[in-house]
């Protein structure tokens, strides 16, 4: 191949990876694709979009809490899409495919600083046509990963025309070009934060020396991205969303470390002989652990030893010091290991990951061996190019709709509760409802620490008239996590349901006495204590609360003054007591002389009430 | 290029990467309008992002604001724009900020290479005084002074040259236009660039500095002038022109309480608390060694000096307290201490025992005071313990208030930009040479009657308005009837005027 160029080879690999994807524009909506494009708004309008520029990624379904994402640009390029295409999901599959090509001609490009155009376009092809990259091509919300690939690989490049430019004011030019490509990355994806990395390994293993100070555009990425990651944070909250992180729920950081080295034997066979595939690595798929065991023991074994291959070829072959460095960088912040991050393994985070496998191959096509060899690498090549290929094209349609992937998924993996929650949700939208409750209730055997399934199997239950199935399953959740309004609220109306009043109380005079600050803890009790027809004066005190917590001070002031009249024409008894230590704060500090009145009814009726003095005096 | 010379070279931006995280973390959870100033700078940048002009829009009327410059808000009023949920956007109004103090660092950094002193006392001094606690504090809430600093160290770099251009001049005398567009007190920089730069026999950009600094004044005096006399004077003091707070103490109203304490807030920061007259005296040694550190650095970067100097008169001139002036230039201040100090080590035997006792005395002092204030955030505590009270009136007066409502209350931005209710100050008060007194309690009423107040919020008993709410509530015909009072807290109250 004398006549080939790097810029050729970028075109070639480009196209073939276009090509190899092409069936993708075949497929439809499925899964995240649903809440996060076509159920989203702001993805439906370039409007739209840049008005929530300033918005979480996705919203979380259950209180309305973050998701903790933060991705505008990729939203931004949905909508564009939409505007576009009236909203037709083939058209967003073609651009997801189009962009994987860009990336592919990308990767040709970056490692055309150590290949030769051969090499680059092994590398190129490789990436172009690897099956792990089904989920972020074949899935319309990869796209995040796709573009904060071509983000990261542009700011590769432009930071190399920064460092070779012989004049200042076009090295200027490139240095806000290479600050452009990191803000675009860092907005279409989250794990772009290890931008600076990348651009420190490009440097480190570039030959050429380079005519311009690089510390100064490293302090302006990492300036960058610590500005990026202060909005982030004001704009979608914790950064790593509670409600995913299932899979470490009850682990120490040991336990989830434990989890998680087993998973890295994952990685590398995903990385390197990705034949079996799957969108799910929920428990127990990947079982917890809590102790470290051989598994980890390899795990951690196969984990250095790719790094120090990473280091050692630094010198010798900078290619796949590249490849491995920015792998492991991408990877890391991912990985779990060094702090929780949700879910364990994704296979779209592993997209350009791939950098790793496409230049150790990329190389390989000129090393000295294979070259003395090369009919039989050819064969071995084209041998392996066949395999990836087909198991790319019959990979690409699982992701037609979300029937399919949970389908698929419930086939491969039987021990996965994710998937049988998912086999129970399209139950129950069948009209199937004892086969849903049966599938939410394997879930639960197979993994009880999730207590969202309660959030589907209890009403679930409740409507088939299996009330010891609700209460069961509303108590699990309720246990998993006390403090959570939902759950409560949950147990209460299971409890009410099946004509269970005292067990209804109980739980909620324990849940206003944790949280006597909470709103929704308090309206959660008020609605239950109207609901059970409790007393008039419980019913006002519970008001009053809600009143004192909304701030609707002169309605509490009012109710409070009433307090002394009330509790005189009552029998005192220790009810009373437990309603007023709860709102004893806000009676002191709304109506400091009216606590004092109570205080003596309290006495005279010799309750043994637990009311604090003036908060001030404390 | 040596190893010391390139570390030097990217030593700016090292300290201004660092500033940044530093500022960034240092964001307390505070409400906007807090500090007073902060609010206000925030409800005139959501009047020019809303399209309603330069003005007031917290106060019934909206009258124009001539009191702020309008720089500040006019950036903030792009961001506005950006992100117009408020108070979510505050946290982009952060991000400047803090990337302000950050490019001031940066470009401090650089100028004092010029100073022609050991880096290692920029490496020690800058550091130590980025992360000193009023400078986060003030970058901790909405005010001016980082984009002040910017714009000043900007001007000051641009200037402090050997040779210097026409162009270079212009630019300079622009950015120092800007810092007076920032913050008044920027005037000294319009003056004193082109001064320096004119004895420093560089004629052509001095005059190129002041024209370019005129120039982009000269809109800001036309508005001033059009709109001077627009905002009430009863409330004069809070909003209106300088020269009508200069009219309210008068000249020698001024003169007569003139003092010199504008190195207090540097000695208060870093001297332990010892017996007043151990203090004096060594607060006065940090003041040589400032002077001392000024002279030294003067015939190489004469016009900071100039700059810094006519500064510091101003600000022991005027009424204001010094202590916020003064913060902002504090690195400046802590490196000349420093400059100052190891001139005096070096002249002689005799002048190196005050530099060892004072170098004792801040030793003792600052680094214990630093480490409590970054280890329990206490630069963020005077925010969050003036938000504690709004914590509360805020969602009170939203479900208690119809949207109408007019309040006085302290803080009066705050409560507008949170409730969307107009808001007056509670408090009036007049300049009287260095000092304020407040208004009659009959003129006060009487502008609660005029701007149509409805309600009175009080942030506690200390709050200044207290005396007059216990005044008009002991009333037999009271014109307060209380809604709520939390013990030793906030209070609000219905206002009718009397008939």
């Amino acid at each position: 191949m004398s006549g080939l160029s790097h810029r050729r080879a970028a075109f070639v690999a480009g196209v073939v990876a276009c090509l190899v994807f092409a069936n993708a524009s075949r497929n439809g909506w499925a899964v995240d694709d649903i809440p996060v494009v076509r159920d989203n708004p702001a993805a439906h309008s370039i409007g739209a979009a840049l008005d929530a520029a300033f918005s979480p990624y996705r919203p979380a379904t259950l209180d309305e809490s973050s998701s903790g994402l933060y991705r505008p640009a990729a939203v931004v390029s949905y909508a564009v899409d939409w505007t576009v295409s009236g909203g037709r999901p083939w058209w967003f599959h073609v651009v997801n495919v189009l962009l994987h090509g860009l990336v592919t001609a990308l990767v040709v490009v970056v490692a055309g600083a150590w290949l030769l155009p051969v090499g680059a376009l092994g590398a190129g092809l490789l990436f172009a046509i690897h099956p792990v990259h089904v989920e972020a091509v074949a899935n319309v919300v990869g796209r995040a990963e796709i573009l904060a690939a071509l983000g990261l690989l542009t700011a590769v490049l432009t930071a190399r025309r920064y460092r070779r430019a012989a004049h200042r004011g076009t090295a200027r030019l490139w240095f806000l070009a290479t600050m452009a490509a990191v803000a675009f990355a860092l907005l279409s994806k989250e794990n772009a934060v290890v931008a600076v990395v990348f651009l420190a390994l490009d440097h480190l293993l570039d030959e050429e020396p380079s005519h311009r100070p690089m510390a100064e555009l490293y302090i302006a990425v990492v300036g960058l991205t610590v500005g990026w990651f202060f909005l982030w944070r004001a704009v979608a909250g914790a950064y790593v969303t509670a409600t995913v992180a299932f899979n470490f729920r009850g682990l120490s950081a040991g336990g989830r470390i434990a989890t998680m080295l087993p998973v890295q034997l994952d990685v590398v066979r995903l990385l390197t002989w990705p034949l079996q595939l799957s969108h799910d690595y929920s428990p127990q798929v990947v079982p917890q652990r809590t102790a470290f065991g051989v598994l980890a023991l390899l795990g951690l074994m196969t984990s250095g030893a790719v790094l120090v291959l990473g280091a050692a070829c630094v010198r010798r072959a900078p290619a796949i010091a590249f490849g491995i460095l920015a792998a492991v960088a991408i990877y890391a912040p991912t990985s779990n290991l060094v702090f929780g991050s949700g879910i364990a393994l994704a296979e779209r985070n592993l997209y350009l990951a791939v950098l790793a496998p496409a230049l150790v191959a990329g190389w390989l096509t000129l090393c000295p061996l294979c070259l003395r060899h090369r009919p039989v690498m050819i064969l071995a090549a084209a041998a392996l190019a066949m395999v990836y290929v087909g198991r790319t094209v019959t990979r690409t349609p699982l992701w037609r709709d979300t029937q399919t992937v949970v389908i698929e998924g419930a086939i491969q993996h039987p021990e996965s509760y994710a998937t049988r929650i998912w086999v129970g949700g399209l139950s129950a939208l069948a009209g199937h409802s004892a086969s849903a409750l049966a599938e939410y209730l394997i879930a639960v055997e197979l993994f009880d620490r999730d207590p969202l399934i309660a959030m589907v199997s209890v009403p679930l239950a409740l409507a088939m008239g299996r009330h010891r199935v609700a209460i069961d399953e509303a108590r699990r959740a309720y246990d998993l996590d006390p403090d959570h309004p939902a759950f409560v609220g949950l147990l209460i109306d299971t409890y009410r349901a099946r004509g269970d009043s005292d067990s209804a109380k109980a739980v909620a005079r324990t849940m206003i006495a944790a949280a006597p600050r909470s709103r929704s803890h308090a309206q959660i009790y008020l609605n239950f204590l109207e609901a059970y027809g409790a007393p008039a004066w419980q019913v006002s005190l519970a008001q009053l609360r809600l009143d004192w917590l909304n701030f609707r001070l002169q309605a509490a002031s009012r109710s409070i003054d009433s307090l002394p009249n009330v509790m005189a024409s009552q029998v005192l008894d220790q009810e009373w007591c437990l309603e007023l230590e709860t709102l004893w704060p806000g009676i002191r500090a709304l109506r400091p002389s009216v606590a004092d009145s109570l205080a003596e009814l309290v006495e005279s009726a010799r309750l043994q009430c637990d009311l604090p003095g003036d908060p001030v005096d404390g | 290029m040596s190893r010391d010379r390139g570390h030097h070279e990217f030593w700016p931006g090292l300290l201004a990467l660092g500033v940044f995280a530093v500022s960034l973390w240092a964001q307390p959870s505070a409400l906007v309008g807090v500090f007073y100033d902060d609010g206000i700078y925030v409800v005139l940048a959501k009047a020019l992002a809303e399209g309603e002009g330069y003005r007031y829009l917290h106060l019934p009327g909206a009258p124009p604001g001539v009191h702020y410059p309008i720089l500040y808000p006019a950036v903030l009023s792009l961001l506005w724009r950006m992100w117009p949920a408020f108070p979510q956007n505050v946290a982009l109004f952060q991000l400047f900020d803090s990337a302000a103090l950050a490019v001031a660092a940066g470009l401090i950094a650089k100028h004092a290479r010029r100073w022609d002193i050991s880096p290692v006392v920029q490496y020690v001094s800058l550091p130590l005084a980025f992360v000193a606690f009023p400078l986060l504090t003030i970058v901790g809430v909405r005010f001016s002074e980082p984009l002040f600093l910017a714009l000043l160290a900007g001007a000051l770099v641009l200037a402090d040259r050997e040779e210097v251009s026409g162009a270079r001049g212009a630019a300079a005398g622009l950015l120092a236009g800007l810092a007076a567009l920032t913050r008044s007190i920027g005037i000294a920089a319009v003056a004193s660039i082109p001064l320096a730069l004119w004895l420093g026999g560089k004629r052509k950009p001095a005059v190129a500095a002041l024209i370019g600094s005129v120039a982009l004044l000269g809109p800001w005096v036309i508005w001033l002038f059009l709109h001077g006399d627009a905002v009430d004077s009863r409330i004069a003091s809070n909003y209106g022109t300088y020269l009508a707070a200069a009219g309210q103490t008068g000249l020698l109203g001024i003169l007569a309480g003139l003092d010199f304490r504008v190195f207090a807030p540097l000695a208060r920061l870093t001297l332990p608390a010892v017996p007043p007259v151990i203090w004096l005296a060594l607060a006065g040694l940090l003041a040589a060694a400032v002077v001392w550190g000024a002279v030294v650095v003067a015939p190489r970067v004469p016009v900071f000096v100039t700059t810094l100097g006519l500064y510091l008169a101003i600000v022991t001139v005027w009424p204001f307290a010094p202590d916020r002036f003064v913060w902002i230039v504090l690195p400046w201040l802590a490196m000349l201490a420093v400059v100052g100090s190891m001139a005096a080590w070096r002249k002689g035997s005799w002048t190196r025992w005050p530099v060892v006792l004072l170098a004792l005395a801040v030793l003792v002092g600052y680094p214990r005071r630093e480490a409590v204030s970054l280890w329990h955030r206490q630069f963020a505590a005077t925010a969050e313990g003036i938000t504690a009270p709004f914590s509360v009136l805020v969602p009170a007066i939203i479900a208690e208030l119809e949207p109408s409502a007019v309040v006085a209350s302290e803080d009066e931005a705050l409560v507008y930009l949170y409730t969307g209710r107009h808001s007056v100050p509670s408090y009036l008060f007049r300049w009287s040479g260095r000092s304020t007194t407040p208004l009659s309690r009959d003129s006060t009423v009487q502008f609660y009657c005029d701007t149509g107040v409805t309600h009175l919020a009080l942030s506690g008993p200390a709050a200044p308005a207290a005396p007059l709410v216990d005044e008009l509530t002991q009333d037999s015909d009271s014109t307060l009837s209380l809604l709520f009072r939390v013990t030793n807290g906030p209070a609000l109250y219905e206002f009718r005027c009397p008939d």
